[in-house]
């Protein structure tokens, strides 16, 4: 199984390449499952199909789903709430759901919610040759997938910490202090046993974003911010470790006859190709027309999918 | 025999009071340990800088003791200079 990530800023064509790719894909024979992580999402828009937030067959092997961004940090919440539930049964008496909704607007929730998200959705599908995940706008793409990075260093410091407790309290142990029922040995201390869970959570999807089978696809059209912000992901991904396989410059201006008006807009276009060519030299790339309309239903997505269909061939080798 | 019994109990009381210092001064390390412990674990929940709100909360029924037991230091915050006397057994 493989997992392709589209990545650029909004408005560029993440959605339209992550559909069209999947199209494609479907038409080689592969199965594929399409995902929007994108709280704005219009990859069912896309199809020309409606659902309420569950998986849609498109056809026998391609299946697309908008995740409902709102809803799955509302379970993330209640799944929290329901531990801390357990966990301080005599304080019952108070509360809590009032506390767990606030929470829905902490900082770091989302995020946290959604790469749970994305490692369920890779885990419960891994009978699909591809899934491909329409990302979020880059800024929000990109906390998301540095999150279990993050998160495995302020953990390896926890653990480190915890680990000096745990001698600390060995020590008076061993010199006949009476420590109670407060665990002093790693197997039986809960907070251990939790650090290390949520580390080996963090190492499986450090693990798979950084695996041969996962690569990014930066899509970007032919201006300066678009650009910009296309050189920052594609740096912070190639810090991280997670593989940018292609590359899709997106909504090129084709003119023949001159327009005095878009004078300037083609030179900066032309600034900016000049640009991205040089900077993504090493990566496959492809080039896609500012259609005429945009590509709506799964025929009007072959058509776009021409264009992009020599990083078929780069995904395949990878 | 009386002076070797002597000498024995004053080395013997030496080394216990050596190691009665040494379990308190580890008792006191362990317990600003566990003090720092839980501030990262509850860092998030408290307006500082943390990584996740969610790891934190998960930790955050496991560390019962270790929090009643910072809140109970911060409590005597107001008073550092007896704190750290207290730390040291000077009365």
């Amino acid at each position: 199984m493989k997992t392709i990530i589209t990545i650029g800023k909004g408005g560029v064509g993440k959605t339209t390449t992550a559909a069209s790719l999947g199209v494609l894909l479907h038409d080689r024979g592969f199965s594929v499952l399409i995902v929007s992580l994108d709280p704005a999402h219009n990859l069912l828009d896309v199809f020309n199909v409606r659902s309420s937030g569950k998986k849609v067959r498109v056809s026998t092997s391609l299946e697309i789903v908008e995740v409902d961004v709102d809803e799955i940090v509302k379970k993330y919440l209640d799944d929290v709430a329901l531990s801390i539930r357990s966990a301080f049964k005599h304080l019952s008496v108070l509360n809590i759901d009032k506390y767990i909704d606030t929470l829905s607007n902490a900082p770091g929730v989302e995020e946290h919610a959604l790469m749970n998200e994305f490692k369920r959705i890779i885990e419960e599908n891994d009978d699909k040759d591809f899934i491909i995940f329409d990302m979020p706008p880059t800024g929000l793409s990109l906390r998301i997938l540095s999150l279990p990075f993050v998160h495995r260093s302020w953990l390896t410091e926890l653990v480190k910490l915890r680990r000096a407790i745990l001698d600390r309290r060995r020590m008076l142990k061993n010199i006949g202090e009476d420590l109670g029922d407060v665990p002093y040995d790693e197997s039986e201390d809960p907070v251990m046993r939790e650090l290390n869970h949520m580390l080996d959570e963090c190492e499986k999807l450090i693990s798979c974003l950084t695996s041969r089978d996962t690569m990014c696809l930066l899509v970007l059209a032919p201006e300066t911010l678009p650009l910009l912000e296309a050189v920052r992901a594609f740096e912070k991904l190639k810090s991280l470790n997670i593989a940018v396989r292609g590359c899709v410059i997106n909504k090129i201006l084709k003119i023949r006859s001159t327009i005095p008006e878009l004078g300037s807009k083609l030179r900066e276009q032309e600034h900016c190709l000049k640009k991205i060519r040089e900077t993504f030299r090493d990566l496959p790339t492809v080039e896609v027309p500012l259609l005429e309309q945009e590509p709506r239903g799964v025929d009007s997505l072959r058509k776009y999918a021409n264009y992009i269909e020599p990083l078929v061939d780069s995904i395949m080798r990878a | 025999m009386q002076f070797r019994n002597l000498v024995k109990k004053i080395f013997t009381g030496i080394a216990e009071s050596f190691k009665e210092r040494s379990a308190e001064l580890v008792k006191v390390e362990l317990r600003e340990l566990e003090n720092a412990f839980t501030l990262l674990v509850v860092s998030p929940l408290i307006g500082l800088p943390g990584p996740s709100t969610i790891s934190s909360l998960r930790l955050l029924p496991l560390i019962e003791r270790e929090l009643s037991q910072s809140l109970n230091v911060s409590s005597r915050l107001n008073d550092m200079l007896a704190e750290m006397l207290g730390y040291f057994d000077i009365t």
